[in-house]
């Protein structure tokens, strides 16, 4: 007697048969992942033990380069050549620890071992070439700079974001052109990302990003992050061309980084253009020109801004709330005291955050 | 006469048992394939470049902390405190205490001098009264909303209401969070502005040593129950969910650590306050929302970044946990139950749901009523009884197998237990478990069903010991 739903599908003894040999296979295959995983247990704590002993021994050397006590030499002395990756990768912890004065030092030490890393940027996995590419930017520029702009164009996305990275710091100019005619590839990253990234460009950037922000045939988000990065590089000869652009009628995302930028750093003359944009329909607009009107308007200003107080959108109230403050002081919220209790609570939690409360 | 009767009865049912035992492990082998080459290039990818340099460089993304809190006063400054202790450029914490009749304010209160501070709320997600604001004079980034008790749901929604950033997560108020995790679970949000949730992985704190609310040393509880429970909760995530992801299908993003878009969850409604899951019933809301409306969105889970969490140690408590889990489970799949094989909704729909619903929340009734078929077959006389242990021996081999490659799998990856000891007890745990755990979650799991049926609602008591807190 068997079981017969199983009785169906295949004769007794053939089947019983194979039933006994996967089991036995599957705990065969359960043994043998077991031991390989001790083993693996095993090689991971000797490594870690390599490791550690390794880090000892350069980290007093290391130390004592940094202060002058020692010439670079004294360490490169004891780095063999199986182990120069990972001293490029000690270094390159301690050069995200330490300050600019340190940076070049440290350099100094790691620029002998650099060609090791040069066929990683060219083969194997995606994230072994953004190691390499991450490290030949920081401490290979500009002497592998043409390698560095290559990845620039590598089929990873990543890979191509560490480089952009790499290339787009104040002290490579040359290189902005180039990162910046690529953008195009990271429309889909974050945007605060890429506004970080273009203001670690520094002054140097600023014209090139002026002309992203008011070219026409770039996508929004782009032009968006570069009026951003302008915010935040406080560049004010970029907010008359801000306003040129938000003159044009926007997609909102462009227009929001615009009203930002005057917002900034605008005057009295923007304010007719920003009020505009003060009754837009999408909420974010909205709150972005009543945040520059506080900063661009005047005491005319301060029945509408009154008026976004209780704007359906808790954000435009809020942006309205702080714009009064900023126009009027702390009078201007006095009004407020009597409201509604959002907009009370607002009018308390504006002051509360420039310390009045 | 009764054998005759009942014999094409169990004739069917047994093949309805192979079947089902046959496509869960084949679901079960597949995801761990998938697993493993997921798992291999996200190890590769955190050894290659440095994530905090990527986006500390940069500044990371703004970031709320949502943290409801219920009956919590034995761990709610533990886990406070580890929040606060958080690598991240910029992030608040909003701890959401829910009305809670213990001292969880009053010892907030105390240990972070809070004081009542004006805050309007940034949404109007319909929640329970919110009685007062607080900040912590001594940490201006740690809020803490007092609310009438409204349940879980209902204190995240609070929070979320109050979520100023584009950023929030939501964790468990007794979550631990490893420092840098908030910045690595935040990495999907930077590479891809798509990106509308991300899940992270939750482990056992029980047996660890924890210091100033970080995890000093990893260990393994002194508990049985809790160790095997370790192990469940590593294949659960090193392979379950890590599996589901690399198929682009992740439909549960973990209540005690998951980070979301806020502006996609205020628009979705926030957090479903009518079920016990509303952790997975958002997730799948969103998925069906964002697909309705033909969004490019993504949910994705990133392995590494971890939150350590308390299990329960008594079998009443993991019960009453499980029974939980499942009237959760049962109440997302059902209300949501047009999107079962329904192409609109993609891979999410075909794959995904398909497998929840048909093998997870119909599975413990098919292996319950397995073990009772096989248990008459016996009695009546007429099984083999070598068929059924060979049947049985498949089952378990293929279980051990599985679980022995997901302790390999973690070694390989994110190696955690330092003493090869723990590797072994796992070991040990991979065959044990199959004798009596297992069946003991399938028979929670089918009294949790039942418990749906018959209407039971709430979250029940859950008894938190604290964790194991150094006095080094």
């Amino acid at each position: 007697m068997t079981i017969p739903g199983v009785q169906a599908l295949a004769g007794p003894d053939q089947l019983l048969l194979f039933l006994a040999a996967l089991v036995g296979v599957l705990l065969l295959m359960s043994l043998g992942i077991a031991v390989f995983t001790v083993v693996i247990h095993m090689l991971n704590e000797a490594r870690v033990k390599r490791w550690r002993q390794m880090e000892s021994e350069w980290e007093r050397p290391l130390l004592d380069v940094i202060d002058g006590d020692a010439p670079p030499s004294s360490i490169h002395a004891l780095v063999s050549p199986r182990n120069a990756r990972f001293f490029v990768g000690f270094v390159l912890q301690f050069d995200r620890l330490l300050g600019t004065e340190e940076h070049q030092i440290l350099r100094d030490l790691a620029r002998p071992y650099l060609p090791t890393l040069l066929p990683d940027v060219r083969r194997g996995s995606p994230e072994r070439r953004a190691r390499a590419v991450q490290t030949l930017a920081r401490f290979g520029l500009p002497e592998y700079s043409g390698t560095v702009v290559q990845a620039l164009d590598d089929p990873s996305l990543f890979v191509a974001m560490i480089a952009a990275r790499g290339l787009f710091q104040r002290e490579y100019p040359e290189h902005f052109a180039a990162v910046l005619s690529r953008l195009d590839r990271f429309t889909t990253w974050s945007r605060g990302y890429l506004v970080r990234m273009l203001a670690a460009g520094g002054g140097s950037a600023v014209p090139l990003l002026r002309d992203l922000m008011t070219d026409g045939d770039r996508e929004a988000g782009l032009r968006a992050a570069a009026a951003d990065a302008l915010r935040e590089l406080n560049d004010l000869q970029a907010v008359e061309r801000a306003a040129d652009v938000l003159d044009g009628g926007l997609q909102p995302e462009l227009a929001i980084a615009c009203l930002r930028l005057l917002g900034h750093a605008g005057h009295g003359g923007h304010a007719a253009l920003v009020r505009r944009y003060a009754e837009a329909h999408e909420p974010t607009v909205r709150a972005a020109a009543l945040a520059a009107l506080g900063t661009v308007g005047n005491d005319t200003d301060a029945a509408l801004l009154r008026e976004h107080v209780h704007d359906s959108s808790p954000w435009v109230a809020l942006a309205a709330t702080r714009a009064l403050f900023n126009l009027a002081g702390p009078p201007g919220l006095g009004g407020l005291s009597g409201a509604g209790s959002r907009a009370r609570t607002l009018a308390e939690q504006v002051l509360a955050e420039a310390g009045w409360a | 006469m009764i054998h005759q009767l009942l014999l094409p009865v169990l004739v069917g049912y047994n093949v309805v048992v192979i079947c089902y035992f046959v496509a869960l492990n084949s679901v079960y082998l597949l995801t761990a394939i998938l697993a493993f080459r997921a798992l291999r290039r996200h190890a590769r990818r955190l050894k290659s470049v440095e994530l905090e340099h990527m986006m500390g460089g940069v500044g990371g993304l703004p970031v709320t902390v949502l943290a409801p809190a219920y009956n919590e006063e034995a761990t709610c400054v533990e886990s406070t405190r580890s929040l606060l202790s958080l690598r991240h450029p910029s992030y608040e914490i909003i701890v959401v205490n829910d009305g809670s009749t213990d001292g969880t304010l009053a010892r907030l209160s105390s240990e972070f001098e809070l004081e009542a501070a004006p805050r309007a709320p940034m949404a109007d997600i319909p929640t329970s009264q919110v009685r007062d604001v607080f900040r912590s004079r001594r940490h201006p980034n740690l809020w803490v909303v007092d609310k009438a008790n409204g349940g879980k749901a209902d204190a995240l929604n609070a929070g979320l209401n109050y979520c100023v950033t584009p950023l929030f997560c939501a964790v468990d108020a007794d979550s631990l969070l490893e420092p840098d995790a908030l910045t690595k679970i935040s990495r999907p949000f930077l590479e891809d502005e798509a990106t509308a949730a991300v899940g992270g992985v939750i482990r056992i704190v029980n047996g660890c040593k924890v210091e100033a609310g970080r995890v000093t040393r990893v260990g393994l509880p002194r508990s049985s129950l809790a160790r095997l429970q370790v192990l469940e909760y590593l294949r659960a995530f090193l392979w379950g969910r890590v599996g589901w992801d690399a198929l682009g299908a992740t439909l549960i993003v973990s209540g005690a650590f998951g980070m979301f878009r806020r502006s996609v969850v205020v628009e979705v409604g926030g957090y479903a306050t009518d079920t016990v899951g509303e952790d997975m019933e958002l997730v799948v809301r969103l998925h069906r929302r964002l697909r309705e409306t033909g969004r490019r969105y993504r949910v994705v889970l990133v392995p590494d970044s971890v939150a350590w969490t308390e299990c329960p140690e008594s079998l009443r408590s993991l019960g009453r946990q499980r029974d939980r889990w499942q009237r959760g489970l049962v109440e997302s799949l059902v209300r949501h139950r047009r999107m079962l094989l329904n192409p609109r909704y993609g891979r999410i729909g075909m794959l995904a749901y398909a497998y929840f619903f048909l093998l997870e929340m119909c599975g413990p009734l098919i292996e319950g009523v397995g073990y009772l078929t096989f248990t008459t077959w016996l009695l009546l006389g007429a099984a083999s009884i070598p068929f059924v242990v060979a049947f049985l021996a498949v089952s378990f081999a293929f279980g051990i197998a599985l679980s022995i490659a997901t302790v390999g799998m973690e070694e390989m990856v994110f190696p955690r237990y330092p003493r090869l000891r723990d590797l072994l007890i796992l070991f040990w745990l991979a065959v044990a478990e199959n004798i009596g755990y297992r069946q003991i979650i399938t028979y929670w799991r089918v009294r949790g069903m039942v418990s749906k049926l018959r209407g039971v609602t709430g979250w029940g008591v859950m008894e938190r010991k604290g964790f194991d807190v150094s006095n080094g």
